[in-house]
């Protein structure tokens, strides 16, 4: 489903200096896997998980999904397919602040192609209910805990019914316990939903929950993978 | 959940900062609503004044000038005198079509003898006149009668009483004039003989007569022949006839036109200080709005936002603040014109005609159309720059 062919990505700095975030990466992940990505923070795993979702271009090599390269779409197409294929969970709180739960579930339905209102809506609500927050439609973020804001991020990503799931450390921010639902949540939703899921962590415990690991250092791929997780 | 929502829900949460677009664009708007209303209302009563009094020349004493275009103007009271033969001397000069004269009266200040005070009068010669006429024509066939007179558009019988006592002498009001916002909307017109009547009687009825030294007259009004030099027969005028000057119409009110125009040059100077002041702290604004929704910007962007979608939100949130802004700019200007007419006519020099209704909605636009094109800029600048980047560069706030 996924393919980097010898993809790298430099970033300048302001001094014009050269830094190689990664370099020459070739990874193929099928539909179906789980696949954890691991590594020290700067090992390159974030930049990764954002050209796979055509956030950041490439600076060399190619990004396919299902064979099409992204970054040769056009801007409208690209965001089509994230909008329509790809669900992303972010690393920071990425909820809208003056927006309730419900709005902000709903917020892919008002940013791509034209949908049925009502469906969205109903939708909306049965993912909030999947993710146990039935009872916090109408909360503003402030009112929800950091756990249960992850998991109203965690419905955003799927409003869509996308096949791919691209999770950026969506744990970082929450206690352990904490951690283990939302971990235990989004390995519900793998299994029942049929998706491909991309989760990068630093946190080497949480690969337990995917059927492949890849570590990453010093923007390349070091470990071959592991066997499948159990 | 909607797109307008979603503009609405950004505009609400940086209240200060959309306050402060809002009222550069009203301050922006205000200041030229207020100027192009002040200057344009002033230019179009000096040329409806020329218009109303329909001549190509007027002759009047040596020196009078200036105080006939403030009787004009600004009913401000005059004795202008010259012989009456100026006007029989002037209808002999090639190029000359039609002279008619007239006299400049007012009545007594203070006086109980009279209805309003201090109103400008005019007699003309019915025989002659050619400014009058065309009115006349339209609206009372058969002219004014003696006691008969019409008014500017601010003359009116005072309630209570059935004609306007003039030096005790009671004026039928016939009719009113399409107001020119000057002196001569304050205006009674009335024949030769009218005014001979009043003279004659005010020495028993009123507190003090109305003196019309005999054989006189204030102004000579000359029409000219057409493909003849208006100039040319000005300059032979004041060769031929001593103590007397001949103002081209064109020329009339020279000096308050030379004055609108100085106002309107320092006034387009002040716009534009403003406005590039108002624009570059709009501009400060939305690049920090921008700045700080920056996270957000770029996680629309990963749910599936256009780069498109990101501008448009963007600039509607600018049109809106814009459009508010522009629409209380421009009411405040009009409230304030209308409210500071005296004051501000006494500061300009000139009377201003108040905008009629169309002028009204094309100041309204003038004014919207001028927000937006403030606002927009100081918004586009950022939001392209910004649609321009990576979402991931975008959301590394």
């Amino acid at each position: 489903m996924i393919e980097l062919k010898a993809v790298s990505k430099i970033y300048y700095t302001k001094n014009k200096a050269a830094v190689t975030a990664l370099h020459e990466v070739n990874l193929n992940i099928a539909e179906g896997e789980f696949v954890v990505i691991t590594g020290r923070s700067g090992s390159g795993k974030t930049t990764l998980l954002n050209l796979v979702a055509g956030l950041a271009r490439p600076t060399t090599g190619q990004v396919l999904i299902d064979g099409i390269e992204v970054w040769r779409l056009p801007d409208d197409a690209q965001a089509r397919l994230r909008n329509q294929k790809i669900g992303f969970i972010f690393q920071f709180p990425s909820l809208i602040p003056s927006l309730t739960a419900l709005e902000n579930v709903l917020l892919p339905t008002i940013l791509g192609d034209r949908q049925d209102r009502t469906a969205a809506y109903r939708r909306a609500v049965e993912l909030l209910s999947e993710v146990g927050l039935a009872d916090k439609l109408d909360s503003l973020p402030r009112q929800l805990s950091a756990g249960q804001q992850q998991r109203v991020v965690i419905a955003r990503a799927l409003i869509n019914q996308p096949r791919l799931l691209l999770a950026d450390e969506p744990t970082s921010n929450l206690d352990e316990q904490t951690e283990e639902e939302v971990m235990s949540l989004l390995n519900t939703i793998y299994h029942k939903r049929n998706l491909t899921v991309l989760m990068v962590t630093h946190t080497d415990d949480l690969v337990r929950y995917g059927t492949r690991a890849v570590r990453m250092a010093r923007g390349a791929i070091v470990a071959p993978t592991l066997a499948e997780a159990v | 959940m909607n797109w307008w929502i979603w503009v609405w829900h950004n505009i609400e949460r940086s209240a200060f900062r959309s306050w402060i677009v809002l009222l550069s664009a009203a301050l922006v708007t205000f200041f030229a609503v207020t100027a192009t209303s002040l200057v344009g209302g002033a230019r179009a009563s000096l040329s409806l004044a020329r218009a109303r009094l329909g001549a190509d020349l007027i002759v009047v004493p040596q020196g009078a000038g200036r105080q006939m275009e403030n009787a004009f103007l600004m009913s401000a009271p005059v004795s202008l005198w010259m012989p009456a033969y100026v006007a029989d001397e002037t209808a002999q000069i090639e190029g000359v079509a039609a002279v008619s004269p007239q006299l400049f009266l007012f009545t007594l200040r203070g006086a109980t003898c009279c209805a309003v005070p201090e109103m400008f009068m005019v007699a003309y010669d019915p025989v002659t006149d050619f400014t009058l006429r065309p009115w006349l024509s339209q609206h009372l066939a058969g002219g004014l009668g003696i006691g008969e007179a019409i008014g500017g558009s601010y003359v009116f019988v005072p309630s209570g009483a059935a004609k306007i006592l003039v030096y005790n002498y009671p004026i039928d009001l016939r009719g009113n004039l399409e107001p020119t916002g000057t002196g001569l909307d304050q205006t009674m017109f009335f024949t030769f003989a009218t005014a001979a009547e009043i003279s004659r009687l005010s020495e028993v009825q009123a507190e003090q007569k109305l003196n019309i030294p005999p054989d006189s007259v204030s102004a000579v009004l000359i029409r000219t022949l057409p493909g003849y030099d208006t100039s040319a027969i000005a300059r032979q005028i004041q060769r031929t006839i001593p103590d007397v000057e001949a103002i081209e119409s064109i020329n009339l009110f020279a000096s308050q036109r030379s004055r609108l125009d100085s106002v309107l040059k320092a006034s387009l100077a002040l716009l534009f200080i403003i406005a590039v002041l108002s624009v570059m702290l709009m501009a400060l604004v939305f690049s920090i709005m921008i700045n700080e929704r920056r996270r957000e910007i770029g996680v629309l962007r990963a749910l599936g936002a256009r780069q498109t979608t990101v501008s448009q939100s963007l600039l509607t949130e600018a049109a809106f603040l814009a459009l508010v802004g522009g629409g209380l700019g421009t009411g405040l200007a009009l409230m304030a014109v209308s409210l500071l007419r005296g004051p501000l006519i006494a500061w300009l020099g000139a009377p201003f005609l108040a905008p009629s209704l169309l002028t009204v909605f094309l100041m309204i636009g003038e004014g919207l159309a001028l927000s937006l094109f403030t606002v927009m800029p100081a918004a586009w600048m950022p939001a392209r720059r910004l649609s321009q980047m990576e979402p991931a560069q975008v959301m590394r706030a």
